[in-house]
């Protein structure tokens, strides 16, 4: 069953792999970011879906990452590995920090915890002066190089083929924690904390866990977006990237990986053209939510299950009718 | 004299005003199978929630197989060997029935860390399926808890308490709610577990206890009214008073 779980994985990954063949830069350099979303909701899902603490401060992880490798390359004039592995690891370790406060409060209260959190992200870096570049935010961050002649990440395809290549595996490590005894009992607390304690389950510390893996997928995403972008500024920590990543777990069904996932890329791609036609994206971000609920409770990775069931009830009334 | 998987001593519980539980005492002998009997809020579930530390006493001691455990944490006692079901089913409603039994078998495997092998990889699996198959659940394996009807949702809640390997289960009300049919499946399920295995059980259907349980302590408004094996109790003129005479 695992098995089949990693062969879709790379599955995936190599169809996707095939599109600098198929498009243009334009659309080369859009399915990057809609990686890098994709793979971030995918993280965020670890907490939301799989541990049921839905969060709309999420964004702020991924926004520290970049401003941490922002930090390192422009302004201390690191080598881009160093700002990247600085950026990640620094995020890492404030998520630590924070979670065993944070996993304190559930549901509601846990969200505007985590919204709290953001926001004070954002006020950070926009009253950073000189050193967070303020509203400008910070220009001009290199991209690292891979020393080799074939692979040159600062080309659209050869970042597109890196991006891919970290956010496989990362989905593959992230897919095997789902599945592992850590992994169940995130489900396990999500269902029933309190039956969990009464089994055995130290509770608080793998809400911890949790919560720190999915801030570490949001870093590593934020740093891919900083080197994508060459600049972070505050909108990378904006609030409403919050809720892009928060209603793509809904949107994609919690829990699933695979649907937060392609709801993540999906939602970025939407936005790219709305943003050109109107400025309404965040009113069309809110109506697809309404209608996703309505019509698919559980989300795009349900609706496998729900075309099955339509399928099925008109045959068997059929059957009913025909019978004597 | 046979030994005691699970002794009560003088145990007192109060919520505010209300004395849930006064100075109740009871011996349960390894192996035999114990029916606590007594009217709507007599104290039933609050001497099982004291006795797997849901709940602290006031006062008295909690024993299993000799050894003091009045102040433990759940967890703990669990992995000494003492498992409950609840009342009101305690499940976890989006997994399978067979993930509902690993997550309960895994700490007491001592495999309930890792995070980078499979939960459920052959050995653990195995165990699972055998146990549900044991209970004639095997058919039940893969459908999601919130997919099953009640009596089967009664019988996984037995099914994920023996998960944990335990040598005391406590049995809240097992078939409460349940048609004559399930009923007599629940017990029959009852009467099969290991002999080995001491029984703990609370019962409101008067024919349940009286097929299953040897021994009766009968409770009313916190107080130990009768006790004693179930023919001698069932004639006790207090207990034909107070409880089965209505
Ligand atoms: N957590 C609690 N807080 C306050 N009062 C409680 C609590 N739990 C139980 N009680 C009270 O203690 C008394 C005993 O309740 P308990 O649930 O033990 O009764 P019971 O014998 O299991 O009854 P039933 O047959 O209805 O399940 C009741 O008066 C109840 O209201
Ligand atoms: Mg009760």
């Amino acid at each position: 069953m695992r098995g089949r779980g990693e062969l879709i994985v790379l599955l995936g990954a190599a169809i996707l792999a095939c599109a600098p063949l198929l498009f243009g830069v334009y659309w080369t350099n859009l399915l990057t970011q809609a990686i890098i979303f994709g793979g971030a909701a995918l993280g965020l899902d670890i907490l939301v879906g799989r541990t049921g603490m839905p969060s709309l401060g999420h964004g702020a992880f991924f926004g520290l990452a970049g401003y941490g490798v922002a930090l390192g390359v422009t302004r201390w004039s690191w080598n881009p590995w160093l700002a990247a592995a600085f950026g990640i690891l620094a995020t890492i370790a404030i998520a630590l920090a924070f979670a065993p406060l944070a996993v304190r409060a559930r549901g509601l209260t846990f969200l505007t915890v985590m919204l709290a959190f953001g926001q004070v992200c954002w006020g950070l870096a926009t009253r950073g002066g000189e050193f967070t570049g303020g509203e400008n935010g910070l220009p001009g961050i290199r991209r690292p190089s891979l020393g080799l002649d074939f692979w040159d990440l600062d080309s659209p395809d050869g970042f597109y083929l890196f991006t891919l290549l970290v956010a496989t595996i990362l989905t593959l490590a992230i897919a095997r924690l789902a599945a592992s005894p850590v992994g169940l009992s995130l489900q396990g607390i999500r269902d029933n904390d309190r039956r969990m304690l009464a089994l055995g389950y130290n509770v608080a510390a793998r809400r911890v866990v949790a919560f720190v893996v999915a801030a570490a997928a949001g870093a590593v995403y934020g740093a891919l977006s900083a080197f994508f972008n060459g600049f972070v500024g505050p909108g990378s920590l904006d609030w409403r990237l919050s809720a892009q990543l928060l209603l793509s777990v809904v949107i994609g069904g919690a829990g699933s990986l695979w649907g937060p996932f392609a709801a993540g890329g999906a939602l970025h791609i939407v936005r790219t053209y709305l943003t050109g036609e109107t400025q309404r994206w965040p009113m069309v971000l809110g109506a697809l939510y309404v209608i996703a609920v309505l019509v698919l409770p559980g989300g795009i990775a349900s609706i496998g299950g729900v075309l099955r069931r339509r399928w099925r009830r008109p045959r068997r009334q059929a059957a009913l009718e025909s019978a004597p | 004299m046979t030994e005691s998987a699970l002794t009560v001593d003088n145990l007192t519980v109060r919520f505010g005003g209300i004395v849930a539980l006064a100075d109740v005492s009871l011996t349960v002998r390894a192996g035999s199978r114990h029916g606590i009997l007594g009217p709507n809020g007599s104290g039933k579930t609050t001497l099982f929630n004291a006795i797997t530390g849901m709940i602290m006493p006031q006062s008295g001691r909690v024993l299993l197989a000799g050894r003091e455990i009045t102040r433990l944490a759940p967890h703990a006692r669990v992995s000494l060997g003492l498992a409950r079901t609840f009342q009101i089913t305690s499940l976890f409603p989006s997994l399978t029935a067979r993930e509902n039994v690993v997550l309960a078998a895994l700490p007491a495997l001592r495999r309930h860390r890792g995070a980078w092998r499979p939960a459920a990889d052959r050995e653990v699996a195995e165990r699972a399926d055998r146990l549900l198959t044991d209970l004639g659940l095997s058919h039940l394996a893969d459908r999601p808890v919130v997919s099953l009807g009640y009596g089967e949702q009664r019988q996984l809640e037995i099914a994920v308490a023996l998960a944990t390997n335990p040598r005391v289960l406590l049995l809240d009300e097992p078939t409460a709610g349940l048609s004559a049919a399930e009923t007599r499946t629940v017990v029959s399920l009852i009467q099969r577990l290991p002999a080995d295995l001491t029984i703990v059980l609370i019962e409101h259907d008067l024919g349940v206890v009286f097929d299953l349980a040897e021994h009766l302590t009968v409770l009313a408004h916190g107080e130990r009214i009768a006790d004693g094996p179930a023919r001698f109790v069932r004639e006790d003129p207090i207990v034909k008073e107070v409880y089965l005479g209505g």
